[in-house]
């Protein structure tokens, strides 16, 4: 286990060694939640209440997905293609420690400070933007968001494992990173809440773990889900992440096998 | 001018050869730039289920802006890809070979790698283009065509300066590949008309970073909004951000410091 505690550290650190970066995410969050509240307060208008969102719970929840995309988005997958396509994977074949589990300990590490740019940002524009916003007030049910984006984390963890793993069998990957991020950023309920969706979308969207990516995580902290829904949705999250587990545990084992550690 | 149009030429074949390379890589990009390429437009009618206008825009005048930043933002990253590798480039080391070269480095830096893919690509966004123009409520005069292709050319060079900013920015610091998708994410704002936006946000984004001027402009223009101070505007702020992100190229390149090479 002191491996993977080391391999956390290394994550805080390598996120916190360089301060521009830090600079450039908090300046993101700050874009993100700027632009997409106003074009759904124009779409608003004068109605209240569309597809069920009230104006105030659409700009909220524009204002949390920095905040949970944050925890649930993972970029292991250039992590992986760049070791997959360097050889540096091969080290991990003859040391003591997982590589797969060694990812997830960084991604950990990197999150923890990950996190802080939209905390920063939601701090920043909450004066400005008090007013359009329906914050939920602290009450048990919020406890379910824990382990709502706890799910949701590990699922963005295995997708995103399971889309650099892709580089074992292709030369560059970079395209099925650059697809996943494509899909994942409308059906995972960046854009616009699933509500907005056409209802066969929505039904076979259900289906697939990424509302767990942002969609069920910020209905959680809204308070538009009912406990039922949450439990069924965790559930579910459960199953997914049996079967992405066994996924990943058979494409690392095929892939090592492929593996050619050529020139090094 | 002959010699730089042979370098870029060769350039451009040597990416377009590497492109081609991988179908596969190819395929795969060019599918995941039209699936979020059909889900925006979708994303635009169904948002006109809940609305008849957009802050007086109908859908398709709303769906021209969106076009425009496509033709902007996918033509810019056509021609200047090569920036989005430069990180890369000075953290190997092998910037300070392309100092030595006889010629101009930020021309090199910035056409290395012509997307073929980008290219392609452009071919649906011209022709939806072409199709929303004769779908707009009201009649288009050709001069007012003329207008929209000349703001798109000046567009392009707004958005040319915001890439050489980038690269100013990535002589200075190390770790900043994300400083290119800071840029990305401020095009968001260009997607919609800019009446959407408070006049505060239309000011940063307008004279501090243009991008409402280059997608919001050229549909103005387009759409027949356009007078001499409109005119004169879009000219002296694309003249000074283009001037100052040559003038801010110069000053960091000078202060380029190889790590080893």
């Amino acid at each position: 286990m002191k491996q993977y505690l080391q391999a956390f550290k290394y994550g805080v650190g390598y996120a916190t060694a360089y301060r521009m970066r830090l600079l450039v995410w908090f300046l993101q969050g700050i874009v993100w939640i700027v632009a997409l509240p106003f074009i759904w307060l124009t779409i608003y208008g004068s109605e209240e209440n569309i597809a069920g969102f009230s104006k105030t719970l659409m700009i909220t929840y524009f204002f949390c997905i920095p905040f949970v995309q944050s925890l649930t988005y993972h970029h292991v997958d250039y992590e992986i293609q760049e070791d997959i396509k360097n050889g540096h994977i091969i080290n991990f074949i003859l040391k003591p420690i997982g590589y797969l589990p060694y990812q997830f300990f960084v991604e950990i590490g990197y999150k923890m400070v990950d996190v802080i740019a939209p905390i920063l940002t939601m701090i920043l524009l909450y004066p400005m933007l008090r007013s359009f916003l329906a914050l939920p007030h602290f009450s048990l049910e919020l406890l379910w968001f824990i382990p709502v984006v706890v799910l949701g984390s590990i699922l963005g963890f295995l997708i995103s494992s399971i889309v650099g793993m892709v580089a074992f069998w292709t030369t560059r990957a970079e395209w099925a990173s650059h697809l996943w991020w494509m899909v994942s950023t409308f059906v995972g309920g960046f854009v616009a809440p699933l509500e907005f969706f056409p209802e066969t979308a929505k039904t076979i969207i259900s289906y697939t773990p990424f509302p767990l990516l942002i969609d069920t995580p910020v209905s959680v902290l809204l308070g538009t889900i009912s406990r039922g829904e949450i439990i069924h949705q965790v559930l579910f999250g459960g199953m997914w992440i049996i079967g992405l587990l066994l996924v990943t545990s058979f494409m690392y084992r095929r892939g090592i096998k492929r593996i050619e550690g050529i020139g090094i | 001018m002959w010699k730089y149009t042979r370098v870029w030429i060769q350039l451009t074949k040597n990416a377009f050869s590497a492109t081609l390379s991988n179908r596969l890589d190819a395929a795969g990009y060019f599918l995941g730039k039209l699936i979020r390429f059909i889900f925006f437009i979708l994303l635009i009618q169904g948002l006109f289920r809940y609305t008849k206008s957009l802050v007086g825009y109908s859908e398709s005048e709303v769906l021209l802006f969106f076009l425009t930043f496509n033709l902007v933002d996918v033509g810019a990253q056509a021609f200047f890809r090569g920036i989005y590798n430069f990180s890369g480039e000075i953290k190997r080391g092998s910037f300070d070979f392309l100092l030595m070269r006889p010629i101009n480095t930020l021309f090199y830096v910035m056409t290395k790698s012509t997307d073929l893919l980008d290219f392609l690509f452009l071919i649906p966004i011209v022709h939806l283009t072409v199709t929303t123009i004769g779908r707009l409520p009201h009649p288009v005069h050709l001069s007012n065509v003329f207008t929209y292709v000349l703001f798109i050319c000046i567009s392009l060079i707004i958005v040319m300066g915001i890439h050489i900013f980038t690269a100013a920015l990535t002589i200075r610091t190390v770790e900043n590949e994300n400083i290119i998708w800071l840029y990305r994410e401020c095009m968001t704002i260009g997607r919609f008309p800019p009446e959407i936006f408070p006049r505060k946000v239309q000011f940063i984004f307008t004279y501090i970073v243009p991008v409402l001027v280059a997608v919001g402009f050229p549909v103005k223009a387009l759409l027949g909004g356009v007078d001499i101070k409109f005119v004169l505007t879009t000219f002296v702020i694309t003249i000074l951000f283009f001037g100052g992100s040559i003038f801010f190229w110069k000053r960091n390149l000078k202060a380029y410091s190889s790590a080893s090479s």
